[in-house]
């Protein structure tokens, strides 16, 4: 069931456990085909986005979908999506929140500071790979925008 | 009324009645005494005329036919004042001399006559005379050389010149004694006010000052009477107090930063307990992700391996072909099972966790609430199984109270829940609620016939994961735990009584003071 029709899209997946990291890539392969980028902290993703420190002499790839866990060390999701909302050359890009937390008032901060879509982590197996499914449906379907 | 004003007036009346009492005895002493003097004086006017009369009766001369006798008592009457009259009478009363011409010639048979004819000594008498006014009377009887009774001389004056001159020397002492009373008496105030009154007043004042926080105020003592003693004692006070207030103070500063202290360590404590219970449970959950999600990778990976392996297993000798096809078959499927299980209930404690300590945290929002709606709403819920287990529910008129709906539809519905789960299988089921509203708090009660707590349960019920007694219900062993938070929460408490076999009978409190955005978080 590959519906890839934003093909050229890059996913960043921003994610302090490999395993979950490694989980979400398989099953996210099943539906999707595009490049995704792992990431294992906050930091990590905003020298990538914002082309600092490691990632000084890198071109940041466009369009681009990401993928953002919340409990991470260094620098926790909430930080990356406030910078990344707060910057114009960032603030379009859509960030799709993945974490196990389901609290209501982190739901909240999150879309108060402006993410697209917020899915929770279940520990059931059956409804994770369905959580996926969804999420590589929603990736596919979105409209991106360009040269940002 | 002051002190002094009670000392002067003390004063006044032991100095009044004193003086009453010696010018009462003063005047009487006078008048005894000027009588007596008076007494004494007519009787030398009568005496010097005695002897005038005795000589001529020793010349021989008859008593009736002296010359110028008459005028002798005239002239006796002219140089006494006082005297009233001056007569000479023989032995049968016949007035032969008088002062008063009227009266010569005349015979007295009065008894004060009498009682003057038949005395031989001088008498004193006194009598009411025909013309109204009383009269003292002096009577000499005249004894010629020859020792015969021949008449008497009578001088009389009134009673009046005595009792006049009695008043007047009273009303000089009256005017003496008011003069010297008025006199005391503002020497007296004087010196009340200016030894007493004063230095007290001052001492009082001062004492007044010290009252209103003012210790620094010190007080002069230049006496070494009692008030000089008081002011000592007020500036011992003053000294003694500013200490004392002093070391309340730093007492005082001590123990707020002290409960400061500590309500801001058991802030941080119960902060780091929510923080402790939150990061807990998420982040417990992150690595149950991964044990679930790979063992069921690992299980896709089985059932491609299990295939292989079938079609491999006849080449393999027969010891290998057994224990291959168990692995594959049981041993594995059934550690995955295990692992799936486990996490599963893993999963189901954290979520546990994760509830209380949002109970803890969630915002309530206090209104007011029909008890008796929300309880039939709570019985409809449960409808099924209260016909399944033939249960008999009383609802009495339940109190309203003003609360967070969702946490009394949380505390009842878990009550309600427990009742029922844990009725006896021996009896019917008989479930009983019923509320009271008080002063402060609102009470309700929820009372079972069902299987109740074994006494070696009593300090478990309350502790989370906790299920009690034989493990014949389904349940996580939360839901007390639940419920006590969020009773807490409402400024409350639960308690309850239980007899097993017999019943429980579970009590909840909530305040009536519940302020939203109010400070009930446990």
């Amino acid at each position: 069931m590959n519906i890839n029709i934003n093909r050229e899209a890059t996913i960043l997946l921003v994610e302090d456990d490999p395993g979950h990291a490694r989980l979400i890539e398989k099953n996210l392969r099943r539906y999707v085909a595009n490049e995704i980028i792992k990431l294992s902290d906050g930091q990590q993703a905003v020298d990538f986005l914002f082309c600092e420190g490691a990632y000084a002499q890198s071109v940041r790839p466009s369009p681009l979908v990401v993928l953002l866990d919340l409990n991470m060390p260094v620098l926790d999701g909430f930080h990356v999506l406030k910078r990344m909302k707060e910057n114009s050359r960032t603030r379009r890009i859509p960030v799709i929140i993945l974490t196990s937390t389901d609290d209501a008032r982190e739901v909240s901060k999150c879309y108060d500071l402006g993410c697209n879509v917020y899915i929770t982590k279940p520990v059931d197996y059956e409804k994770f790979c369905d959580a996926i499914q969804k999420l590589g449906l929603l990736i596919s379907i979105v409209m991106l925008p360009n040269g940002e | 009324m002051k002190l002094s004003k009670k000392i002067i007036l003390i004063t006044i009346t032991v100095l009044f009645v004193s003086l009453s009492i010696s010018s009462a005895v003063l005047t009487v002493n006078f008048k005894k005494n000027y009588t007596e003097a008076i007494l004494i004086g007519t009787y030398g006017i009568g005496h010097s005329l005695n002897s005038i009369v005795t000589e001529l009766l020793s010349l021989g001369l008859p008593i009736e036919s002296f010359t110028g006798m008459d005028k002798k008592c005239r002239q006796l009457l002219e140089n006494n004042a006082y005297v009233s009259y001056v007569g000479i009478a023989d032995i049968n009363g016949e007035m032969l001399y008088h002062s008063d011409p009227a009266v010569v010639g005349k015979v007295f048979a009065d008894d004060v006559m009498k009682r003057s004819i038949a005395s031989l000594k001088p008498l004193t008498q006194s009598y009411k005379r025909f013309d109204g006014p009383t009269y003292y009377d002096l009577t000499i009887p005249i004894i010629d050389s020859a020792n015969a009774h021949r008449g008497l001389i009578r001088i009389g004056f009134r009673t009046s010149v005595i009792s006049d001159r009695v008043l007047s020397a009273l009303l000089q002492v009256i005017l003496i004694f008011s003069l010297s009373f008025t006199a005391i008496v503002l020497l007296i105030n004087y010196f009340m006010s200016r030894f007493v009154s004063r230095p007290v007043i001052n001492v009082s004042e001062h004492a007044k000052k010290i009252a209103y926080g003012d210790y620094d105020v010190k007080l002069a003592v230049t006496t070494n009477d009692e008030v000089g003693i008081l002011a000592d004692s007020v500036n011992q006070i003053a000294l003694q107090v500013k200490q004392k207030t002093h070391d309340l103070e730093t007492a005082k500063d001590h123990l707020e930063e002290l409960v400061d202290k500590r309500t801001a360590d058991l802030r941080a404590a119960n902060e780091d307990l929510k923080k402790f219970t939150y990061i807990v449970s998420h982040d417990m959950r992150a690595p149950l992700i991964n044990i679930k999600g790979f063992s069921g990778e690992l299980r896709s990976a089985t059932d491609t391996i299990q295939s292989a392996v079938e079609e491999l297993i006849p080449f393999m000798n027969t010891e290998n072909r057994e224990a291959v096809r168990a692995a594959i078959h049981e041993d594995v499927p059934e550690a995955l099972a295990f692992i799936a299980t486990s996490v599963t209930r893993m999963d189901s404690l954290i979520n546990s966790i994760l509830k209380l300590s949002r109970l803890g945290h969630r915002d309530l929002t206090f209104e007011p609430i029909d008890m008796n709606d929300l309880v039939q709403n709570i019985l409809k819920s449960i409808a099924h199984q209260i016909e399944e287990r033939h249960v008999r529910v009383n609802v009495e008129s339940l109190p309203e109270v003003t609360a967070d709906r969702i946490s009394m539809e949380h505390i009842l519905g878990n009550l309600l829940d427990n009742a029922i789960k844990y009725l006896s299988q021996e009896r019917a089921g008989e479930i009983r609620i019923w509320g009271e509203q008080g002063e402060k708090v609102t009470t309700f009660h929820i009372q079972d016939n069902g299987k109740g707590i074994a006494e070696q349960d009593i300090p478990k019920i309350f502790e989370i994961f906790n299920r009690l007694g034989v493990q014949d219900v389904p349940g996580e062993g939360m839901g007390l735990a639940y419920v006590q938070t969020v009773v807490r929460r409402h400024g409350g408490h639960i308690r309850w009584a239980s007899e097993p076999g017999m019943g429980t009978t579970f009590t909840f409190i909530i305040s009536k003071k519940l302020v939203n955005g109010g400070t009930y978080e446990y």
